[in-house]
């Protein structure tokens, strides 16, 4: 699990402190006929009084496997890059991303109701899909990112399945969209 | 104005309420890099989303987020937050709607338990949510800045401590439940991070709909079969193949 507190930064505070303000540095009651924020908003130098680069920019997950997609599915040529198995005793978060040369639509094997097509987790004994719930037409869609486009650049999608067992420490990766790979799992 | 003290000026802490990150912190309970969806030429830039809070008010639970992007945002119309718990047609689904450029939806997962709580609607379909900033004006104001959102969500039970979240087209997982609206609010239907927290519309939260957004999901877990090796080729590359790789 992730439980941060971002730190804004003492100049960026100060900064928007004075900002909302009027350069007292005091806490003040606010001008009824404006808003604080709409203010800094209209500024000509908005970076001045932004937030931390803690809001606008995360790290880059970095890679755990690497598979090609499979020549008999629609994301053929594509390259499945697994980014996340995260385990806890919740839920299991999976997260790829497909990436394609060219910019092509998803494909016909990337359907929501197609739950059967997502990536099965595979442990020594068990099989675990994606999960899926009811819609309100009586159909079944997994819980999972949609996806409309592979492009060269990488669009990570993120699925949920049930918790593993506690002692998995790898899982393959079976899907027909891509051949089989096998990722360590992290505990969240 | 406790919007700045939320930032951390000196000398005013005491008044403070007790979610008021008085030491110039801003609680982020999980970030996500979140993509475009669509298929377009140009590619709107990655935002980032910061979950803040699943807060549970009488009868909603209460996701605040930010959206933040490094550089300029992108056209209003572009704009990931405009329709967020909205989803398609279909009330409660956890899927974007079509043509979406960013996933539209959000909701709170209990898988344990089984069940997600997606958002509330108005008389007219519509989430129940902070009002979308997609004027020119809100393009500057998303630019090289986050700012907080929030969108109300079905009341989930009262013993749920820790939920996962389904935000623009990103998984946050294991997120705290806390009781009550974030505060100090601050009058700005998207203030910047650390400024304050927007002000809930309790008036339209009391007034939604809440029919067909609690879902009860479904687990499928079955023995594990040997895998199939893969055909060399086909003829028709857009076939749905066989599913035979699921367990279930």
């Amino acid at each position: 699990m992730t439980r941060l507190r971002r730190r804004v930064t003492p100049v960026a505070g100060l900064l928007l402190a004075v900002a909302l303000t009027g350069c007292t540095g005091e806490a003040s009651p606010p001008d009824p006929t404006s808003s604080p924020s709409l203010t800094l908003a209209k500024s000509p130098t908005p970076t001045d009084a932004g937030p931390t680069a803690e809001f606008l920019e995360v790290p880059e997950t970095r890679a755990i496997a690497s598979t090609p997609a499979r020549d008999d599915s629609s994301y053929s040529g594509a390259t499945f890059t697994i980014l996340k198995v995260e385990a806890s005793a919740r839920s299991t978060l999976v997260v790829w991303s497909a990436t394609h040369p060219r910019t092509l639509s998803a494909g016909s094997d990337f359907d929501v109701a197609e739950w059967r097509n997502f990536p099965v987790l595979g442990t020594k004994r068990k099989a675990y899909s994606v999960l899926t719930y009811e819609t309100s037409t009586g159909g079944t869609e997994c819980v999972c990112v949609d996806m409309r486009a592979m492009r060269a650049e990488p669009n990570p999608q993120g699925a949920l399945y049930p918790p593993l067992p506690r002692d998995t420490t790898s899982v393959t990766l079976t899907s027909p969209w891509f051949e089989d790979v096998t990722v360590p799992v992290t505990r969240g | 104005m406790l919007g700045v003290v939320a930032v951390g000026v000196p000398g005013t802490a005491g008044a403070l309420p007790k979610d008021v990150p008085v030491d110039r912190e801003v609680p982020v309970l999980g970030q996500a890099a979140v993509g475009a969806l669509g298929q377009g030429e140009e590619r709107p830039p990655t935002m980032v989303v910061s979950v803040h809070g699943v807060r549970r008010i009488q009868g909603a639970t209460i996701l605040y987020y930010s959206v933040g992007f490094a550089g300029d945002a992108p056209d209003p119309e572009l704009l990931p937050v405009t329709d967020y718990g909205t989803g398609p047609d279909t009330y409660g689904t956890l899927q974007a709607s079509a043509g979406a450029t960013f996933m539209d939806t959000a909701a709170v997962i209990d898988v344990p338990h089984r069940r997600s709580y997606a958002a509330l609607r108005t008389a007219a379909g519509r989430a129940v949510a902070a009002p979308p900033p997609v004027s020119e004006a809100d393009r500057v104001r998303l630019s090289d800045r986050a700012v907080v959102q929030w969108v109300a969500l079905a009341p989930i039970p009262e013993k749920l401590r820790t939920v996962d979240v389904l935000i623009g087209s990103a998984f946050v997982t294991g997120v705290a439940v806390g009781d009550g609206l974030l505060e100090p609010t601050v009058d700005d239907e998207a203030p910047v991070v650390g400024s304050g927290w927007p002000t809930i519309d309790t008036l339209a939260v009391g007034g939604a709909r809440k029919d067909y957004t609690v879902k009860k999901l479904v687990e499928h877990v079955g023995k594990r079969k040997p895998s199939t090796p893969a055909p060399k080729s086909s003829p028709s590359a857009s076939a749905s193949p066989s599913p035979s790789a699921s367990p279930s």
